[in-house]
C-alpha cells in the first residue's frame, strides 16, 4: 500500500505574525522526509496543522492524492495521520496499555474493554520496541525517556498512513535512539510516509531520504540526503540577507570591572554553568529551544533554585530565594513569555511600568498618581511607545510596544539595574521595532549595565553580543567572542554536531 | 537503601501500589473500628449480646445502611465527576428537589404508578445535568462556582415550593420498599445501591467511556489530541451525576416516607461525599482513584460518625472531623505527589549527568 | 473636552449599568408596592435596607478583596458564626470586657485565615476546597464553643453588654452605628484597594501572579494578608450579628456567605481576579439588598430571595464571561 501526503500553498497567520507562507512539498510512501529549520521557522506550526490541532489555515493538504480537511485531532487520526508531540502527551495515572490505546480501546461484543486483547496487543508493540516495561505498568512511574517511548508507540500503534515525529530523540539515550531508528526503517519498509523533525543533523543524515529546510515560515529548499552535506544545510537554514541594521548600531566600546560571575551552578534544569560578565558588556546566550538558556536566566534571577555552585555579583557571593532579592541586588529580568510572565495584560501601562517600584511612588500611605504617571510618561517618551495615553490597557498594545513597557519598567528614574537579563526580547516583534530595541540594548551597555541577552535568533545574538555562550542540552558547549562567531559555528555548537566538536 | 532506591526507579507500579495500599489501609482501619465498636458498645461479653446490643444492634446497623444508601448514590456520580476533573457542590440540593417532586407527584396524582414518578424525577436529573454541562462547556464556568450557584437556586426553589414544609408520601407500596430488609439488617435499597455501584465500577474500569473519563481528568490536552471530545464526556458525566443524585433523593423519600426541603442537605452535606472520595484515594485534580476506594472511604466516614454517635460524642465533632479529614487527606496527597515529582526529576538529572 | 470623554466612559462603564439596575429595582418595587397598597419609598424602607446591609457588607468586602487577587473564601460565614459565638461566650462565661472579647474573637478568626492561606500557598489547594473544608472545621468548633459549661448540647449563647449593644444597634443622630461602621469600612477598603501600594499589588497578583512574582511582588504574602483579612471581616460580621441579637446564634449568617460573594461578582469583580473594585461591590450589595427588602415589602415569599440570589450569581458570571470575551477580541 503506498501513501503520500502533499502540502499545497499552506499558510498560517497568527495575530501579527505570518507563521507559514506558501509551503509546497510532497512526502512519498516509504521515505523519511526530514523537516529542518531554526526555532520559529514554522516546523511546529506545520505539524499542528497536519494533526488537526489548528483547523484554520490557508491552502490544501492532499492525503493519498485526495484533498482532506479536519477540524479536530480526532479527524486527523481517523484519516491516518499520527503526530508524536515534543511535549509528552501521556496520562500519568493510567497504565501503559491504556495510554497506547487512548481514544480507541478495543472492546468485546458487549462494549466492554477487552483487557486480554489490549494486553496482548500492547505486549506485541512492547516487543517491537524492546522496552523494559510491562503493559500494566503505570506511566507516571516510568522514566521520562520511557514516557517518550510510549508517545512514539502510541502513534505506531494506530498503524497510520503518515507518521510525524517532532524531536523524538531529545529525551532518549543512545540505545533507545538505536531502537527507534530501527523501527522507523521498518515503518519505511511497510510503505508509511514519515516526517521527521529534528535539530540534530547527524540523525537526519542517518535516517532521512529527503530534507526540507524551512526558514522564517517559508520553504527554503528541498535536498536529497545523498546530495548534500551539513555545511550546506546549515547555510540554507540561516542564510539570509543581513541588512545594515547591525552595522549602524552605536556600540559600547569599553568594559568595566567584573560584574557577574556564574561559577559552576547546577539547577534542576541545567548543569555546571560558568561564565563571567563585565560592566558594559553584552553576553549572548545562544542555543536551541530547550537548551536551558531561560533556565540559566531564571536561576540568576532567583526564580529557580540553585542546587550547587555560586553566583557572585561584584565579587560578593549572593543567594537569592526569590526574584525580589535579585531585584534588590540590582538585577532585572524581561521574561521570555511577555503575556504569561511579563505583563498584567488587563491593567494599564502605568501599573505595568510601576509594578516593581510601588514602594517609591507613595506620598504618605497613598500611591501618588502624579509620580506614577510621571514614571509611565517617562517610559513612553524614552522608548517612544505608541499610545495616546498611559491609561491604555497593555493588552491593546502591539507586541513591540508591550516589550517596551517591560523595558520601561526596569529602566527608569526609580530603578537602574546593574544587570539586565533580556529573554527573547524581540520575539514576535516587527523589524522596525526590533532595530529600536537593538539600539536600546547597546545604550544600556553604554550606561555601564551588564546585559545578558537570550535569543533564539542566532543572527541577533551574534551581532549584538560581545561574547557568545552557546548551550546545548543544559550545558555550555562553547564560548566565542563576537569577532569569531559565525552563524555556522554557533549553530554547530548549539546542535552539538561533528562540526561543533571539531572547533 | 540502595536496593530500595532502585526499586522506586525500576518498579513502574509504584503508583498502583500506593493506590492499593491506600485502599487496604482504609479497609484495615474499618475492620479495626468495627471490632472495637462491637466490644466497646455491647452490654455483655457473650456473642449473643455483642450481636444484639450496641453497634451491631439491629437499629444501629440499619441506621448506618440507610444513610449509606442515599450517600452512596450521590457518591457514585460525584466520584466519576471528580475523576473526570470536575466537581458538583449541589448533589444534596438536586436530591432534595427530586424528592420533593416525587412526593408532590405522589400526592397530587395518586393514580399514577410510582414507577412513572421515578422516571419523571430521573428526567429532571437529565435536565439539570444538561444545564450544568451547558454552563461548564459553553459558558466556561468553573464547575464549583456554577454548582454553588445552582445549589442555592435549587434549595431556594425547594423551600418556596412548600413554604419550607414537608410533603408526606402515602403510597404504601413505595414506602414498603424502603422498609424491606434482609436478616433484619440489610435493606433492599442497600442491595440496589450496591448493584448500581458495582455496575458503575465496572463501567469505569472496563468500558471505553469509563477509561476516557480517567484520560480527561488525567491530562486534558492529551485526551483531546488523542481524539477524545472533552465536551461530550462532560455532558455524560454531569447528566449521569444528576440522575444518580435524583435517585438518591427518591431513596431518601422512601425511607422517610416524606420529602423535606432542608433535611437531606443537613444530614448529608456535599462535603462529606467529597471527603469520602478523597479519603478513598480519588485525586481531587482528577484522573486517579476508583469507586471501590471511594466507597471504602464513605463506609469509614459513616462508621466513624456512628461510633461517635454510639459513644455519645457530641455530633459537632463529626462536622469538625469532616473538614479536618478532608484537609488532612488533601495535604497527604499533595506531599506524596511532590515526592513523586522529585524522584522523577532526580532521575532525569541523573540521566543527564550520565549521558 | 476631557470631561466629555469621561462622561462618555462613565455611561459605558459597568458602574453605570449597575446604578441603572438599582434605580430600576427601586422604581419597579415602588410601583409594585403601590399596586398592592404598600409603600416602598419610605424612610423606614431605607433604614431597613441599611440594616440588612450590616452583616453582609463585611463579607462582601472580604470576598471582594480576595476575588481581586484571584482566590475565593467560602469559609467566611462559618468563621463569622464561630466568632459570633466566641464573643458571646467570652462575655458571658469568661467575664471579659467587650472590647477584649471582640479582640480575642478577631484574633481567633484570623487563625482560620492564616490556615486557609497556608493550605492554598504551601499545599497548592484550590482555594474553594480548602475554604469549604475549613468552613466545616469552623462550624464544628462553633458548636463546640456554644455548649454551656453546665450542659451538653450546643445552644444559643445569650449575653448582656451595653457596649456591644450600642455597636450592634445604637444610633448616632438618626443613623444606626453599624451603618456608619459600614460606610467607614467601604471608604477605608475602597482607598486601600485603589490608592495604596498594597491594593495595587493585589490587582497585579490577581491579573498575573507570575508576572507579579517576577517583578518582586510576593503573592504568598499578599494572599496571607487577604485570607486573614477575609476571616477577620467574617468575624466582624459575626460579632455584629451577635451584638444585634444579644446572643451568639447557631444559625447566624446562614446565607450571608452567598450574598457577599454574589455582591462582589455582580459588582464587577471577575472570577479570574485583577478587575473590579470596592465601589462596584458596594453597589452590587445594594442591589441584592434592595431586591430582598423589596420582596419583603411586596409580600413575596422570603424563600424566593434565596433562589434568586443563586440565579443572580449565575447571571453575573455569565455577564462576566461575555464581557471578557469582548475584551479578548480587542486584544487579538
Amino acid at each position: 500500500m503506498s501513501h503520500s501526503i502533499e502540502f499545497q500553498h499552506i499558510g498560517k497567520t497568527f495575530p501579527g505574525v505570518r507563521a507559514l507562507n506558501d509551503i509546497n512539498f510532497k512526502a512519498e510512501s516509504g521515505k523519511v522526509m526530514a523537516l529542518l529549520g531554526e526555532n520559529g521557522a514554522g516546523k511546529s506550526t506545520l505539524l499542528k496543522i497536519m494533526s488537526g490541532d489548528l483547523p484554520a489555515y490557508d491552502g490544501t493538504i492532499l492525503l493519498d492524492e485526495k484533498p482532506i480537511t479536519f477540524d479536530s485531532p480526532y479527524h486527523a487520526i481517523t484519516a491516518g495521520i499520527s503526530v508524536i508531540y515534543q511535549e509528552r502527551q501521556v496520562i500519568p495515572e493510567l497504565s501503559v496499555m491504556e495510554n497506547l490505546f487512548v481514544g480507541e480501546l478495543p472492546t468485546n461484543r458487549f462494549g466492554f474493554v477487552d483487557k486480554a486483547k489490549l494486553r496482548e496487543e500492547t505486549s506485541r508493540i512492547i516487543d517491537d520496541f524492546e522496552v523494559p516495561f510491562k503493559p500494566d505498568d503505570i506511566v507516571g512511574g516510568l522514566s521520562i525517556a520511557n514516557q517518550q517511548m510510549i508517545e512514539i508507540m502510541k502513534a505506531y500503534r494506530r498503524d497510520p498512513k503518515v507518521i510525524a515525529f517532532d524531536e523524538p530523540t531529545a529525551p532518549l539515550a543512545e540505545s533507545e535512539i538505536g531502537i527507534l531508528f530501527k523501527l522507523i526503517l521498518r515503518l519505511k519498509d511497510q510503505g508509511k510516509t514519515i516526517l521527521y523533525v529534528s535539530h540534530r543533523l547527524s540523525e537526519i543524515f542517518e535516517i532521512a531520504d529527503e530534507i526540507v529546510v524551512l526558514k522564517d515560515g517559508e520553504l527554503a529548499k528541498t535536498f536529497k540526503t545523498t546530495e548534500t552535506d551539513e555545511n550546506e544545510l546549515v547555510r540554507t537554514m540561516v542564510g539570509r540577507e543581513i541588512g545594515d541594521t547591525y552595522s549602524t548600531l552605536e556600540r559600547n566600546g569599553k568594559f568595566g570591572d567584573i560584574l557577574l560571575e556564574v561559577d559552576n551552578i547546577v539547577t534542576p534544569y541545567v548543569n555546571n554553568i560558568s561564565f563571567t560578565l563585565r560592566k558594559g558588556e553584552i553576553l549572548g546566550l545562544a542555543g536551541l529551544v530547550g537548551a536551558g538558556r531561560t533556565e540559566v536566566a531564571r536561576a540568576i534571577f532567583g526564580a529557580d533554585p540553585v542546587l550547587s555552585g555560586e553566583i557572585r555579583i561584584e565579587g560578593k557571593p549572593v543567594k537569592f530565594q526569590k526574584p525580589k532579592h535579585a531585584i534588590d541586588a540590582g538585577i532585572a529580568l524581561c521574561p521570555e513569555d511577555r503575556k504569561e510572565q511579563g505583563l498584567v495584560l488587563y491593567r494599564n501601562i502605568t501599573d505595568n511600568t510601576c509594578m516593581p517600584v510601588f514602594d517609591k511612588l507613595t506620598t504618605g500611605v497613598f500611591l501618588d498618581p502624579a509620580k506614577e504617571t510621571r514614571l509611565a510618561d517617562e517610559a513612553v517618551r524614552k522608548y517612544s511607545i505608541k499610545t495616546p495615553t498611559t491609561d491604555k490597557l497593555v493588552v491593546e498594545l502591539s507586541g513591540g510596544n508591550q516589550q517596551k513597557v517591560i523595558l520601561g519598567r526596569w529602566t527608569s528614574d526609580e530603578v537602574t539595574p546593574k544587570l539586565l537579563i533580556l529573554d527573547e526580547p524581540t520575539k514576535g516583534i516587527d523589524v522596525g521595532t526590533k532595530a529600536e530595541i537593538y539600539q536600546m540594548i547597546c545604550d544600556f551597555a553604554k550606561q555601564g549595565m551588564g546585559v545578558i541577552l537570550v535569543s533564539s535568533e542566532l543572527i541577533e545574538v551574534i551581532n549584538l553580543a560581545d561574547t557568545i555562550v552557546v548551550m546545548c542540552g543544559g550545558r555550555v558547549t562553547g564560548r566565542l567572542p563576537r569577532k569569531e562567531a559565525t552563524e555556522e559555528n554557533v549553530l554547530a555548537l548549539a546542535m552539538k554536531t561533528d562540526a561543533g566538536e571539531k572547533m | 537503601m540502595i536496593e530500595r532506591g532502585k526499586e522506586t526507579v525500576k518498579n513502574a507500579t509504584i503508583f498502583g501500589k500506593l493506590l492499593r495500599s491506600r485502599s487496604t489501609l482504609l479497609w484495615a482501619i474499618l475492620v479495626i473500628l468495627i471490632i472495637f465498636m462491637c466490644f466497646k458498645t455491647s452490654t455483655g461479653g457473650s456473642v449473643s449480646s455483642v450481636m444484639s446490643t450496641g453497634f451491631l444492634a439491629e437499629g444501629n446497623i440499619r441506621g448506618i445502611f440507610l444513610s449509606i444508601v442515599v450517600q452512596g448514590m450521590m457518591l457514585i456520580g460525584l466520584t466519576c465527576l471528580i475523576i473526570g476533573g470536575e466537581i458538583d457542590l449541589s448533589v444534596g440540593a438536586q436530591a432534595t428537589v427530586s424528592a420533593m417532586l416525587f412526593a408532590e407527584l405522589c400526592q397530587s396524582a395518586p393514580q399514577l404508578p410510582w414507577g412513572v414518578n421515578v422516571a419523571i424525577c430521573m428526567a429532571l436529573g437529565v435536565g439539570i445535568g444538561l444545564i450544568y454541562s451547558f454552563l461548564v462547556n459553553v459558558l466556561k464556568f468553573m464547575s464549583f462556582i456554577a454548582t454553588i450557584g445552582t445549589s442555592a437556586v435549587l434549595s431556594g426553589l425547594a423551600m418556596v415550593w412548600t413554604n419550607a414544609n414537608i410533603i408526606s408520601i402515602r403510597q404504601a407500596s413505595f414506602n414498603a420498599m424502603g422498609k424491606i430488609a434482609f436478616f433484619g439488617r440489610l435493606p433492599l435499597l442497600f442491595l440496589f445501591m450496591m448493584a448500581i455501584l458495582i455496575v458503575f465500577a465496572y463501567i469505569m474500569s472496563n468500558t471505553p467511556y469509563g477509561r476516557s473519563i480517567y484520560m480527561l481528568g488525567g491530562n486534558r490536552t492529551a485526551a483531546r489530541l488523542a481524539g477524545l471530545n472533552p465536551d461530550h464526556i462532560r455532558i455524560k458525566l454531569f447528566v449521569q451525576n444528576s440522575v444518580l443524585a435524583c435517585v438518591a433523593g427518591i431513596f431518601w423519600a422512601s425511607q422517610m416516607k416524606l420529602a423535606s426541603p432542608s433535611a437531606i442537605v443537613a444530614a448529608l452535606p456535599d462535603l462529606s461525599a467529597i471527603t469520602a472520595a478523597i479519603l478513598g484515594g480519588v485525586a481531587f485534580m482528577g484522573g486517579k482513584g476508583n469507586l471501590a476506594g471511594a466507597f471504602a472511604g464513605m463506609l469509614l466516614l459513616n462508621v466513624f460518625e456512628n461510633m461517635l454517635n454510639v459513644l455519645r460524642v457530641q455530633p459537632y465533632w463529626n462536622i469538625f472531623a469532616q473538614g479536618a479529614l478532608l484537609i488532612a487527606a488533601l495535604v497527604f496527597d499533595h506531599i506524596s505527589a511532590e515526592q513523586h515529582k522529585r524522584t522523577l526529576l532526580k532521575e532525569s538529572m541523573l540521566d543527564r549527568l550520565l549521558t | 473636552m476631557k470631561n466629555k470623554m469621561k462622561n462618555k466612559d462613565f455611561l459605558k462603564s459597568k458602574m453605570f449599568t449597575l446604578l441603572v439596575l438599582e434605580a430600576a429595582l427601586i422604581i419597579i418595587f415602588s410601583i409594585w408596592a403601590r399596586s398592592i397598597g404598600n409603600n416602598f419609598l419610605t424612610a423606614n424602607t431605607f433604614l431597613n435596607l441599611a440594616n440588612s446591609l450590616v452583616v453582609t457588607a463585611f463579607l462582601a468586602i472580604g470576598a471582594g478583596c480576595l476575588l481581586i487577587s484571584g482566590e475565593i473564601d467560602l469559609s467566611t460565614a462559618a468563621v463569622g458564626a464561630f466568632g459570633g459565638v466566641i464573643v458571646a461566650t467570652a462575655i458571658r462565661y469568661w467575664d471579659l470586657s467587650w472590647p477584649l472579647a471582640v479582640l480575642l474573637t478577631l484574633l481567633l478568626c484570623a487563625a482560620f485565615g492564616a490556615a486557609n492561606a497556608l493550605l492554598v500557598t504551601r499545599f497548592n489547594f484550590q482555594s474553594f476546597i480548602a475554604t469549604l473544608a475549613m468552613a466545616s472545621v469552623a462550624k464544628g468548633l462553633m458548636m463546640f464553643a456554644s455548649v454551656p459549661p453546665d450542659g451538653d448540647n450546643p445552644i444559643h449563647v445569650s449575653f448582656r453588654s451595653p457596649g456591644l449593644e450600642f455597636v450592634g444597634g445604637g444610633k448616632i443622630g438618626v443613623l444606626p452605628f453599624p451603618v456608619i461602621l459600614i460606610a467607614i469600612a467601604f471608604v477605608v477598603y475602597g482607598l486601600l484597594m485603589s490608592k495604596t501600594k498594597f491594593g495595587r499589588r493585589t490587582y497585579m497578583v490577581g491579573g498575573n501572579h507570575r508576572a507579579a512574582w517576577l517583578s518582586g511582588i510576593d503573592p504568598k504574602i499578599i494572599l496571607l494578608i487577604l485570607f486573614i483579612n477575609s476571616s477577620v471581616l467574617g468575624g466582624v460580621s459575626g460579632v455584629l450579628a451577635s451584638a444585634r441579637a444579644m446572643q451568639g446564634g447557631l444559625q447566624a449568617l446562614g446565607s450571608a456567605q452567598f450574598t457577599g460573594l454574589t455582591a462582589a461578582v455582580l459588582g464587577g469583580i471577575s472570577f479570574g481576579g485583577g478587575t473590579g473594585g470596592m465601589g462596584g461591590a458596594f453597589v452590587g450589595l445594594l442591589i441584592i439588598n434592595t431586591f430582598q427588602t423589596g420582596m419583603q415589602i411586596v409580600n413575596v415569599n422570603a424563600f424566593w430571595s434565596n433562589a434568586f440570589s443563586g440565579l443572580i450569581l449565575i447571571a453575573a458570571l455569565a455577564m462576566d464571561y461575555f464581557s471578557n470575551r469582548a475584551k479578548t477580541k480587542i486584544g487579538s
